[in-house]
């Protein structure tokens, strides 16, 4: 899932650590939603769309040129169509 | 610039992180949340009252009858120690955020696969050459010994993010 994290947080000039205090979450989960190496869960994604006033679709956007499954690793297989 | 400028991302903002010396250490994210300091100070108070109340029990058993109530309380002790500090360990999860929880889960996860592949091994190897196993060998406390395996599954699957 690719998301537009960092741009939103740089506009308000927030650090990773602000946001992460915002939404109740580590500095470490901010890093790893912006970096699209954790995706959030329902209702952390709708508190992200709350924190900065925007539509989840506008944030999060799924990448649908490629098909993903997840493993039982967590590890992400991209297969391209 | 103007006001709606992105600002540059500082540079310490970049990368995950993770305290390695606690996740290798304690099998934790730390102490720096009020659930971490609480984790880590009842799991220290518990082993330690363990340590104390086992060389204590262990000493004066000595001194007295098999049937003491002393060994009684030796045999106990660990036992009681280590579901205080799994209860411990359940509330700490539960504190944690979704990440380090779902990574803390994770390892927990592969550990327990683990014990069972190794145990399914050896106990498989040990059936079929009839090992004689010393009474030792036998112990359930070297489960205790699967720790520092989750702790380091926890230091690998937390690099992932």
């Amino acid at each position: 899932m690719k998301n537009d994290l960092r741009v939103l947080r740089a506009h308000r000039s927030w650090s990773q650590a602000e946001l992460a205090e915002r939404l109740g979450v580590s500095r470490q989960t901010v890093n790893a939603i912006e970096t699209a190496r954790y995706d959030p869960s329902l209702p952390l994604a709708f508190k992200i769309a709350t924190t900065f006033n925007k539509p989840i679709e506008e944030i999060f956007q799924p990448e649908i040129e490629e098909e993903v499954s997840v493993g039982l690793d967590g590890g992400r297989r991209h297969k391209r169509s | 610039m103007p006001s709606d400028a992105p600002r540059a991302v500082s540079s310490d903002n970049d990368g995950s992180k993770w305290p390695a010396a606690a996740m290798l250490g304690y099998g934790t994210f730390g102490r720096r949340t009020p659930a971490g300091r609480r984790y880590h100070t009842r799991t220290a108070i518990a082993l330690i009252a363990m340590v104390v109340l086992c060389l204590a029990a262990a000493i004066l058993a000595g001194d007295f009858h098999h049937n003491s109530s002393w060994r009684v309380i030796l045999s106990l002790v660990p036992g009681v120690a280590f579901l205080y500090i799994t209860w411990e360990f359940h509330t700490y999860i539960l504190a944690l955020d979704e990440l380090a929880r779902r990574i803390q889960l994770e390892a927990m996860a592969w550990t327990y696969l683990t014990g069972l592949g190794v145990a399914a091994l050896v106990g498989g190897v040990a059936l079929v050459y009839g090992w004689q196993w010393n009474r030792l060998w036998l112990n359930p406390l070297w489960f205790v010994f699967l720790e520092p395996v989750r702790a380091c599954f926890l230091y690998y699957i937390a690099r992932r993010y």
